[in-house]
């Protein structure tokens, strides 16, 4: 009797880790900013613009690109690159995230890929490098370059 | 609070809004000193109401007062309001009143989520001993009561057709729960209940004369309550009402054949329907025949108050404000979208007949469809000035200022959100003439040769793209010297100095400004004018004060009519576009070097007309890359906004617009930059964004 029942509690740990293991593995979009690979998971990107023209909002810090109109709704963007303390390039796209119910945007260099990277290969980045933005770094599946995994929520709370 | 929330606010809603009818009809009553028949019916259906949801709600403290004031109104109903001598009505009227108040610290109680009153006892004992009055003086009402002569032409063949023959054989035989309290007008709903159901000539009762006489109750806790049918499918058809009501312990059918040989304890009701032979009918009673003649009038006066009960549906339906914001967005971006489309600079060059055409129409749809969406926002502002009459009433008895609040205007109508904020102001300014305003001796008046009846005018009315309201009162007005010396002792005035009349009326305006000495219940609080100052400035109104020592005092707000949608002037700054609101901009001007004064910190001037104003540069302002630097290449707009006025230099003029104001996302909150007149944006016609300078804010930033 006990028997059984402890079958069927490891066949339940096993089915449980088999679903961890399916949402271990995470989208994430790659995107390229002053040379540097950053990864974001996809639950916060809702679209990628081109050519789009920001209203620069006076007064606010460098930082803050401005707002754009998107669909009618006025969403504010920050040039990523700017606060990372960067020149920005010429060459730019926005990246519109929506994060916990926030809606905004990013100022980035361009758009890498989209990939899907296990929870496990994120690695934590050495005390001396670490940056409030930045959650883990790891190395893209199949490839060679390294990037650093952004902490989205962060990212809404840069102004604290 | 576990209760469905939908529910919750359905009752508040409707709590709100009968609370607020019931407060108009008893100020209304109060004023002709007497209820109307209507009123009384009115009150009873409100009270019912109330009753009824809080019951539902399981707010007891609620129902159980209600249901006092519903039996109350019950008795006053059937007596008519002439039951009740002049000396008591004061004391009804104060009843009332005190029983709204309760009503609503109890609805606050349950908005704010607290406990709810479990003592009610106080105010029920009052409610009880004055229902006890109102009872008591109407037991010998019908003796000297001349006024039942008016009815008795009539009575006889009302009578008859109560009374008149034995056919109403299918009876119900009625207990209500014991030590229920006044049984007899429990019967007397119970029958009103059931004529919901069925004809009134279709069946009778017994005791005949429950409503007019409170003997009939100990008749009705020994035998019982007796509805007779004249059909057996009438009675079918009633036992609802009987079944529902909720002091009703048990019922039992009977039928006459079988009830004339009837136990004892029924002997007394059975025979009536028996022994009554048609002309001689009332003479059997037990009750007295002033009470039978007018137990005859008084069920057809009933019927009429029930035929008025049924009150016509209104054909309203209330819908969430944040419906309405949406649909307003939604229209919005249908206007700048038709404009980016019909002036699309794709058909630049292109002979598109049918395409202008339709642009036309599309056009002048999308403004009625504005109009519309704008229009459903719009809100009389009566129910804020009604709120004004209660105030009046509780301080002119409390402070003893006999004072008279007239209203004008009150179908004025203005957006929702601008209701909302200055029906706070308004309180306060209304408060403050009382308080301050309103002389509190009479003599005082009179020698002043003023009406010895203060006056406090409430009014509203629409001028272009503005709605004034005017709280004006008949005071004893500002006494300048007395303001001078508070504001000199509130460290707001230089001692010494010469301030205009203007000037000091200004000082009111500001913060920690109270010029009475004692702090009353109504005002004085230490908050004062200045709230009311930043609550209409919030919506984009001013406030400005008139006074003439011994005439009065006049408060003026000006607020815009809604604020989504402005005229706009759009400018240029170096590439920067921005929109300065055209309801700001006095004069557009352009300036030579030679008239531009320069004071010692290199601040500029210019001379308008009379005045000095302080040139603003928009570029340095707000720090911005290119534009003009040379105060001839550009334009100055003197702007004015409250009681700032200053002049704005800026690149060009591009144009008029009508633009949609929206506010700049909240994630720019975190970096206060409202506080240099940036609040909101709007997307132009061809859909890039505009920041709307607040003029207001540019001029309070620039001086701090």
């Amino acid at each position: 009797m006990s028997e059984e029942l402890f079958a069927k509690t490891d066949e339940a740990k096993s089915a449980l880790s088999d679903k961890a293991h399916e949402t271990d593995e995470e989208k994430y979009l790659i995107f390229r900013s002053s040379n540097i690979l950053y990864a974001l998971s996809t639950v916060y990107v809702i679209e990628i613009l081109n050519n789009v023209s920001i209203t620069r909002v006076p007064m606010a810090p460098d930082y803050i690109a401005g707002v754009i109109n998107l669909r009618g709704a006025i969403v504010p963007i920050i040039d990523f690159r700017l606060l990372l303390g960067r020149i920005p390039e010429e060459e730019s796209c926005v990246i519109i995230l929506n994060i916990k119910e926030t809606s905004g945007g990013i100022v980035v260099d361009s758009v890498d890929q989209m990939v899907d990277i296990s929870r496990s290969v994120i690695l934590p980045v050495p005390a001396q490098n670490e940056h409030r933005l930045v959650s883990g770094m790891c190395t893209v599946p199949g490839g060679v370059s390294t990037v650093m995994v952004l902490d989205g929520d962060a990212i809404v709370r840069i102004h604290e | 609070m576990s209760m469905n929330n939908d529910m919750l606010e359905a009752y508040l809603f409707e709590m709100h809004s009968l609370l607020e009818q019931l407060d108009d009809l008893v100020l209304a009553a109060e004023e002709a000193h007497t209820f109307s028949q209507d009123d009384v019916n009115e009150i009873f259906r409100i009270m019912h109401t109330i009753k009824g949801s809080s019951a539902m709600m399981e707010f007891n403290s609620l129902m159980t007062i209600a249901h006092r004031i519903e039996d109350l109104f019950f008795v006053i109903r059937e007596k008519t309001m002439d039951a009740i001598s002049d000396e008591l009505k004061p004391e009804m009227f104060d009843l009332i009143f005190q029983s709204i108040d309760f009503f609503r610290e109890e609805i606050e109680k349950v908005e704010t989520n607290q406990p709810l009153s479990t003592s009610i006892d106080t105010f029920l004992d009052k409610i009880n001993s004055f229902s006890a009055k109102i009872s008591g003086e109407a037991e010998d009402e019908p003796a000297d009561e001349p006024a039942a002569p008016a009815q008795p032409g009539s009575a006889p063949t009302a009578e008859e057709a109560a009374y008149a023959s034995a056919d109403f054989p299918y009876g119900l035989h009625v207990y209500f729960d014991e030590g229920v309290g006044m049984e007899n007008l429990r019967a007397m709903m119970l029958i009103n209940s059931v004529k919901d159901y069925c004809e009134e000539s279709q069946f009778d009762y017994y005791p005949p004369d429950v409503q007019m006489n409170p003997e009939t109750a100990n008749f009705i806790i020994d035998n019982g309550f007796y509805i007779r049918f004249r059909t057996a499918g009438d009675r079918e058809e009633a036992v609802p009402a009987v079944r529902d009501n909720g002091a009703v312990r048990n019922w039992q059918v009977f039928d006459a054949p079988e009830a004339s040989p009837a136990p004892a304890q029924k002997a007394a009701p059975v025979q009536a329907p028996v022994a009554v032979e048609p002309e001689s009918a009332h003479v059997e009673e037990p009750s007295p025949a002033p009470a039978a003649v007018q137990q005859a009038a008084a069920p057809t006066a009933a019927q009429q108050s029930a035929a008025k009960q049924a009150h016509v549906k209104d054909s309203l339906i209330s819908v969430s404000l944040s419906k309405l914001d949406t649909l307003m967005a939604v229209i919005s971006e249908i206007v700048i979208t038709e404009a980016q489309v019909t002036a699309s600079p794709d058909l630049k060059g292109l002979k598109l007949d049918n395409f202008t055409k339709a642009a036309r129409q599309l056009r002048s749809l999308t403004d009625n469809l504005q109009d519309v969406g704008l229009s459903l926002r719009m809100v009389p502002v009566s129910a804020t000035f009604q709120k004004m009459k209660r105030i009046v009433r509780d301080m002119s008895k409390k402070l003893k200022k006999e004072t008279n609040l007239v209203l004008v205007g009150e179908d004025t109508e203005v957006d929702k959100t601008v209701v909302d904020s200055i029906s706070d102001p308004i309180m306060h300014i209304v408060r403050n003439s009382m308080d301050h305003g309103i002389e509190t001796d009479r003599a005082e008046r009179i020698s002043a040769g003023k009406d010895p009846v203060g006056k406090i005018i409430l009014s509203a009315r629409q001028t272009g793209g503005e709605v004034i309201i005017e709280v004006i009162d008949d005071g004893q007005g500002v006494d300048d010297d007395a303001v001078l010396n508070k504001a000199i002792r509130q460290g707001l005035a230089q001692p010494g100095a010469e301030y205009s009349h203007k000037d000091i009326l200004n000082f009111l305006l500001m913060p920690g400004f109270s010029t009475n000495t004692e702090v009353t219940e109504y005002s004085g609080r230490g908050v004062g004018m200045d709230v009311v100052k930043s609550n209409v400035e919030s919506v984009g109104g001013t406030v400005t004060i008139t006074s003439e020592r011994g005439k009065g005092m006049t408060t003026t707000l000006r607020i815009p009519l809604n604020m989504s949608i402005m005229d706009g002037m759009e400018v240029s700054v170096g590439d920067s576009i921005f929109t300065v609101p055209i309801s700001d901009i006095q004069q557009i001007f352009k300036v030579s070097d030679i008239n531009v004064i320069q004071d010692a910190t290199h601040g500029e001037m210019v001379k308008i007309v009379d005045n000095f104003y302080s040139i603003v540069r928009a570029k340095e302002f707000y720090h911005l890359n290119g534009g003009a630097d040379n105060l001839e290449d550009g334009v100055l707009l003197w702007v004015e906004s409250g009681d700032n006025s200053f002049c704005l230099f800026v690149d060009e003029l591009i144009g008029e617009q009508q633009v949609v104001v929206k506010p700049l996302p909240d994630y720019f909150n975190n970096y206060g930059i409202k506080d240099y007149g940036v609040s909101g944006c709007t997307i132009l016609g061809d859909g890039s964004i505009s920041i709307i300078l607040d003029v207001a804010t540019i001029y309070s930033s620039q001086n701090s």
